[in-house]
């Protein structure tokens, strides 16, 4: 079942982290175009967090085009969103396992991501 | 004892008899899946408490009501019953655990659809018993509790009919009720879910709420229908008949004028009403393939941590 996380005790604020994380499944597939997302009070009220915090996440998910809300439907993940290849896909995958074997943190394996991704030759994507 | 009352009277037996068949016979919780560790045999005893405590409340207050006299408050007895079993079971529901913790985790699936049947039957029989009660206060004479007619040698009158005087606190009862049931099913779409791992007890267990909700509160509309519905045939047959005896001038007396189908639409309408009363008590909450979760072709991400 795909799941969402928060630390609570993490510098990120929650809302940042939810984005990341809805934005990653959507990424791997792991979400589809036309896939229904729990209602702001619903998703508030399973985290614990303040309806503030949900919804903000699904705003900036809506600025950048991944989710669309309509009032009958809710928030959906929005058409022509494309999921990342396969190759990447399964790279990542090999990535967070070898991290979790390696015993490195969420943040210190993102941190190698991003650094990897700056030194990477040609020009970085705009999403 | 008049009329209403009589009609009523039973209704109530047959609201307490209902929910209690909820609970014995259909099983609103034999859908729930097994659970081998302890949050999962807590919801499981959260839902069968639920249950219990629905059908004890329905057993205790339909008692109580053999004692209303009044027959204004017996018009309201069965909705009464059912905002006040639908506001326990509420109340029960708001005592599921909430997150703590400084790491919480959520899936990421919308809530299941309320029960389709119980849903419409609920909103049809709300919709019904409101037109019944505007159609009484329009028909019904001056004093709000008959329903007569007048010509230039005489009149008749019949009563009781659902006029204003009953229409009015069943109206209010049945907002009342409306309110109630529409606050008790946001509570269950809202409380917080089970973890990742009871994600189908979580499910069930909210569908079984759900329905709870709506069974209870679709049987107590659908037999305050039922009465009115009745009563207001008997008073229209009562009138129609005591017209034809009386050799009024009724337009289109022969054999029947429109009192006399009106009377017969109203009384189909009432046994319609008391079968709906049984399917609501008996069917299923959800069909079984919309209780699972629907299978998504690619594999769930991973967060790694």
């Amino acid at each position: 079942m795909t799941t969402l996380t928060v630390d609570l005790g993490a510098a990120e604020p929650p809302y940042e982290q939810l984005r990341a994380q809805v934005a990653g499944h959507i990424a791997t597939g792991a979400l589809g175009p036309g896939d229904r997302l729990p209602t702001i009070r619903a998703l508030a009220g399973d985290l614990g967090v303040a309806t503030g915090t949900v919804a903000r996440a699904y705003r900036e998910l809506e600025s950048a085009g991944l989710v669309t809300t309509r009032r009958r439907t809710g928030t959906v993940v929005a058409a022509g969103v494309p999921a990342a290849d396969d190759a990447v896909r399964r790279a990542a995958r090999d990535l967070a396992g070898l991290a979790r074997r390696e015993g490195l943190s969420e943040v210190e394996t993102i941190d190698l991501v991003r650094a990897a991704l700056r030194g990477a030759p040609g020009p970085l994507p705009g999403r | 004892m008049s009329l209403l009352a009589l009609v009523v009277l039973p209704v109530s037996f047959a609201l307490v008899l209902g929910v209690l068949l909820v609970g014995l016979l259909t099983g609103v919780t034999a859908g729930l899946p097994r659970a081998s560790d302890d949050v999962g045999r807590a919801a499981r005893r959260r839902v069968h408490l639920a249950t219990g405590a629905t059908v004890l409340v329905s057993m205790v207050l339909g008692g109580l009501a053999l004692r209303v006299a009044d027959d204004r408050a017996l018009a309201v007895t069965p909705l009464a019953i059912a905002t006040l079993v639908v506001l326990a079971a509420t109340v029960l529901e708001r005592t599921w655990p909430r997150p703590s913790g400084t790491l919480r985790t959520a899936g990421i699936r919308p809530r299941p659809e309320p029960p389709r049947l119980l849903h419409r039957l609920w909103w049809g029989a709300t919709w019904s018993l409101a037109g019944v009660c505007v159609g009484g206060t329009l028909l019904a004479g001056p004093d709000g509790r008959s329903v007569g007619a007048e010509w230039a040698t005489g009149s008749s009158a019949s009563s009781p009919f659902p006029g204003a005087r009953y229409a009015a606190p069943i109206l209010a009862a049945l907002l009342l009720c409306v309110l109630v049931t529409s606050w008790g099913l946001r509570t269950v779409e809202h409380r917080p879910a089970l973890d990742a791992e009871h994600a189908q007890l979580d499910r069930a267990a909210r569908v079984a709420s759900t329905a709870r909700l709506l069974r209870v509160s679709t049987v107590g509309t659908l037999l305050t229908l039922a009465g009115t519905a009745f009563v207001a045939s008997s008073s229209l047959r009562s009138l129609a008949e005591s017209l034809r005896n009386n050799g009024a001038p009724i337009p289109g007396q022969a054999p029947f004028d429109w009192r006399q189908h009106l009377a017969v639409t109203l009384l189909v309408v009432a046994v319609l009403a008391l079968g709906l009363a049984v399917v609501a008590l008996v069917s299923a909450p959800t069909r079984r393939d919309e209780a699972q979760p629907r299978p998504r072709a690619s594999a769930p991400g991973v967060v790694a941590r």
